[in-house]
C-alpha cells in the first residue's frame, strides 16, 4: 500500500481565448529571454500553447512566427494540444529501468490502452514519458500532475488508477 | 520543546514525509507534548528516508525509515526523549554509513535548516565570502586554480582555469551562469544540495562573481525540479533581504544578484552552449567552439559556465584553504566527489568522499549490494553517456583518470546498479534511443546516426546467422566511429561509449569472447 491518505490533484485549467492570452500577455517585457517563461506561463494556465498564440508572440517579441514555432516544438515539456485532468508522467531512464520501469510502463500502456503522448479520455488520463526526476535511489518513478510517487510497483500503479477512476465520479 | 528535524526534500517528499508531519503534530498535540519541527536539508541517505531526527540532550537521534503508520507507536515508545522503538538509528554521527563519509561540499546539508541564514553562518557559511572579499581577485582565482578543483559537471575542466579566462576578457559586463539542468539518469547531487543547503551555491556564485568581475548570475533549473525552485526562490529573497545579493555585499562596493530560470524538459540543455542559447530565450542548439563562452558566452559575453556542485566546492575553498581541499583525493582528481547511488540497490542515496577508492568499496559498503538481492550485472557510471561495466571491473577506483582508463567517464558521479536480469542490447539501444529523442539535431551523426543505431541494434539482435550479425556489429562500430568524430558536442559524442561497453558485455556473455579490434577501441576511447 501507499502511504497517503490524500487524494491526486486535478489539473485545473482555464479555456484558451486568444483576448485573454493577449491581455496576459502585456504583463510581460518583451525582451527574446523571456520567451520560455511566457510559454511556461501559458502551459501553467492553459495547459498546453494554442498555435493561434504563434503570430501574437511573434509581434510581440519582434521574432519570426518560424522562430516561435521552432522554441514551442523544440522543448519536451510544451504540449500543443489540450491534456487530459491528469498528466502521467513514467520514468524511462537507465536507473528506473533496473528497478523495472519496462515492465511498469507496458502494464501502463496495456491498462489505458494508449501509447506516450496519447489521452485516454475516458480515464481522464494524458500518458508521457520522462527522462529522469531525479529521485533515482528511489527507483522506480512517476508523476501525475504536481505528485511523485517513487518505489512504485504493478501493485501500486493499480491502486494509484483504481483512484483516479474514482475520482471521476466525485 | 523537542525539536525535530524531517528533510524538505523531493525523496522525503515522495515518501509522504508532509503526511508523516502532520500525523506527528497530530499525535503531540492530542497527548499535549510541545514540539517544534524544523525542515532540513537530506543527508543523503534515501534508503531511510524519511528520516527523522530528534535533539536530545544535545545529540541528534535518528530514526527511519519513518511512515505515517509508525508515527503512533514512535509517541507510544516516547522517541521524544529519544526512548527505544525498532526504527531507531541512534545518535546520527554514529552511523557508519555517515560517519565513513568524507563531507566538504555537503557538510551543512542534512544538519542545519536548508533556509535558515542564522544555521547557514554558524555552521562556516559566508566564511568564505568574508575571505575573498578580503583578496585580489587574482589571488581567489589562484585559490581555486590550487585547491585542484575541476568541473563537477561531467567534463572535469579545471576551474581556475575557466575562471582566469572570464577574468582576463575585457568586456563591459560578464555573467556567472550555473548549469542545474541534472538530466543524467542516476543522479541528483545538484538537488540535494539545492534543497538541503542553497545558500551555499549563493556563495559560490558570488565569489565567482567576485574574482571575475560579474555582477549578474543566472541558475538555469530544470523544470522537473519543482521543489528545488520553490526552494530556491526563497533563499534568493531572503539573500537579497539582508543584504548578501544586490548593490554593497556585505558593505564593500561588490554588486551581484541572481535570477532563476527555468528550463523546459530538455536533456541537451545540460550542454553549456544549448544551456546559453536556452537562457537566451531560444531553441536549445548547440553553439560551435570556438569561441568558448569563457570569451563570448551569454548575449556574447564572456560567461563563466559551472556546475552546482562545482560552484557549492567553491566555498570552503576560501574558508579553509587551497591545500585543505587538496590534500584530499588522489592523484590528478583533487578534493571530493558526491557519488550518487541507484539503480537496483539496497542503500541507495548520495555518499560523499575523497577520489580513490574502489567501484566495489562504494557499491558493496555503502549500497549494500543489489536490492533483488541478485549478483550485479552492470553498472553504468556517469549518465546516460557514460559506459557500463560488468561485475567483474568493480576494482577500478573513482578518480577521473582510471576511469577513462578503463574506458568510461566518472561524468557527475552517478553510478546506476543493474542486476543480471538486464539486457545488455536493451541498453544498448536505449543509449541510442534516447541520442535521437534527446539530440539537439545540429549535427547529422547524432540527430540520424542514432535512430540508424536503435534499427541496426534490432538487426543485431533478430539476425539468425552469423555472417549477418558480424557485418551489423560492424555497422554498429562505423556509426560509432562517425559518431565520436563528427559530433560537436557530447551528447553524439559520447552515446557510443554505453554502447560499445553494453554491446562488449553483451558479446561476453552470450559469446564468451570479444574481438580484439573491439577491446582496442575501446582502450583508444577517452572522452
Amino acid at each position: 500500500m501507499l502511504d497517503r491518505t490524500h487524494t491526486i490533484p486535478k489539473n485545473r485549467f482555464e479555456d484558451w481565448h486568444l483576448e485573454k492570452v493577449s491581455s496576459l500577455l502585456k504583463n510581460f517585457d518583451n525582451e527574446e529571454h523571456n520567451l520560455i517563461d511566457v510559454l511556461h506561463f501559458f502551459q501553467r494556465t492553459f495547459g498546453y500553447i494554442d498555435k493561434e498564440v504563434i503570430p501574437l508572440l511573434a509581434k510581440f517579441f519582434n521574432l519570426s512566427r518560424a522562430e516561435i514555432h521552432g522554441v514551442i516544438s523544440f522543448y519536451h515539456d510544451f504540449r500543443q494540444s489540450k491534456p487530459a485532468s491528469y498528466i502521467l508522467k513514467i520514468c524511462q531512464a537507465e536507473s528506473c529501468q533496473a528497478m523495472g520501469s519496462r515492465k511498469l510502463t507496458t502494464e501502463l500502456k496495456a491498462a489505458l490502452d494508449i501509447d506516450f503522448h496519447e489521452t485516454n479520455n475516458e480515464a481522464d488520463i494524458t500518458l508521457e514519458p520522462v527522462y529522469c526526476l531525479g529521485n533515482c535511489s528511489c527507483s522506480p518513478n512517476l508523476t501525475i500532475n504536481s505528485q511523485l510517487f517513487s518505489r512504485v510497483t504493478s501493485d501500486h500503479l493499480k491502486q494509484i488508477l483504481e483512484e483516479l477512476k474514482n475520482a471521476q465520479h466525485d | 520543546m523537542t525539536k525535530i528535524y524531517l528533510p524538505r526534500e523531493t525523496t522525503a517528499l515522495s515518501l509522504n514525509v508532509e503526511e508523516v508531519i502532520s500525523v506527528i503534530r497530530k499525535e503531540a498535540s492530542e497527548r499535549s507534548l510541545a514540539i517544534e519541527v524544523i525542515r532540513n536539508g537530506s543527508r543523503g541517505a534515501a534508503w531511510l528516508e524519511p528520516l527523522l531526527e530528534m535533539d536530545y540532550e544535545g545529540e541528534r537521534i535518528a530514526y527511519g525509515p519513518v511512515r505515517t503508520t509508525d508515527v503512533k507507536g514512535l509517541f507510544d515508545a516516547n522517541f521524544l526523549n529519544a526512548g527505544e522503538h525498532k526504527l531507531k538509528l541512534g545518535p546520527i554521527d554514529e552511523i557508519s554509513w555517515f560517519k565513513q563519509q568524507q563531507r566538504l561540499t555537503f557538510q551543512r546539508s542534512g544538519k542545519t535548516e536548508a533556509l535558515s541564514l542564522e544555521d547557514y553562518s554558524e555552521f562556516d557559511g559566508f566564511a568564505g565570502l568574508k575571505n575573498a572579499l578580503t583578496l585580489k581577485s587574482s589571488d581567489i582565482i589562484k585559490t581555486v586554480l590550487n585547491s585542484g578543483l575541476r568541473g563537477r559537471g561531467g567534463a572535469a575542466f579545471p576551474t581556475g582555469i575557466k575562471w582566469q579566462t572570464v577574468a582576463d576578457a575585457e568586456a563591459d559586463c560578464k555573467y556567472i551562469v550555473c548549469n542545474a539542468d541534472e538530466g543524467d539518469s542516476g543522479t541528483f547531487s545538484d538537488r540535494l544540495l539545492m534543497e538541503g543547503d542553497p545558500f551555499c551555491l549563493i556563495e559560490g556564485m558570488l565569489i565567482a562573481g567576485l574574482a571575475v568581475g560579474a555582477e549578474l548570475g543566472f541558475i538555469y533549473l530544470r523544470s522537473e525540479y519543482p521543489l528545488t525552485k520553490k526552494i530556491l526562490e526563497e533563499a534568493i529573497t531572503k539573500a537579497r533581504e539582508t543584504g548578501y545579493l544586490g548593490s554593497n555585499i556585505l558593505e564593500s562596493d561588490f554588486n551581484f544578484d541572481i535570477r532563476l530560470h527555468i528550463g523546459a524538459g530538455a536533456y541537451i540543455c545540460g550542454e553549456e552552449t544549448s544551456l546559453l542559447e536556452s537562457l537566451e530565450g531560444k531553441r536549445g542548439q548547440i553553439r560551435f567552439k570556438p569561441p568558448l563562452p569563457a570569451l563570448e558566452g551569454l548575449h556574447g559575453k564572456p560567461t563563466v559556465v559551472n556546475n552546482v556542485i562545482t560552484f557549492a566546492s567553491v566555498p570552503i575553498i576560501l574558508s579553509k584553504g587551497a591545500n585543505y581541499y587538496a590534500n584530499f583525493g588522489q592523484g590528478k582528481s583533487f578534493g571530493t566527489m558526491p557519488f550518487q547511488l541507484s539503480g537496483n540497490i539496497k542503500q541507495g542515496g548520495l555518499v560523499e568522499l575523497p577520489f580513490g577508492l574502489s567501484l566495489r568499496e562504494l557499491i558493496e559498503n555503502f549500497g549494500g549490494g543489489t536490492h533483488s538481492g541478485k549478483p550485479i550485472g552492470a553498472v553504468q557510471i556517469g549518465g546516460p553517456l557514460g559506459a557500463y561495466f560488468s561485475g567483474e571491473q568493480l576494482d577500478t577506483t573513482l578518480d577521473y583518470e582510471n576511469f577513462s582508463a578503463a574506458g568510461g567517464m566518472l561524468g557527475h558521479g552517478g553510478v546506476v546498479v543493474f542486476d543480471d536480469s538486464i539486457d545488455y542490447l536493451d541498453q544498448a539501444s536505449f543509449a541510442m534511443e534516447f541520442c535521437a529523442i534527446e539530440s539537439c539535431g545540429k549535427c547529422t551523426p547524432c540527430r540520424i546516426g542514432s535512430v540508424r543505431g536503435v534499427e541496426v541494434i534490432d538487426r543485431i539482435r533478430n539476425s539468425k546467422d552469423q555472417s549477418d550479425q558480424d557485418n551489423q556489429y560492424e555497422l554498429l562500430e562505423d556509426l560509432c566511429d562517425t559518431l565520436e568524430d563528427a559530433s560537436l558536442c557530447a551528447m553524439g559524442g559520447l552515446t557510443p561509449m554505453p554502447v560499445r561497453s553494453a554491446v562488449k558485455l553483451h558479446q561476453l556473455s552470450t559469446q564468451g569472447i570479444v574481438p580484439e579490434t573491439e577491446q582496442e577501441e575501446v582502450q583508444s576511447n577517452e572522452p
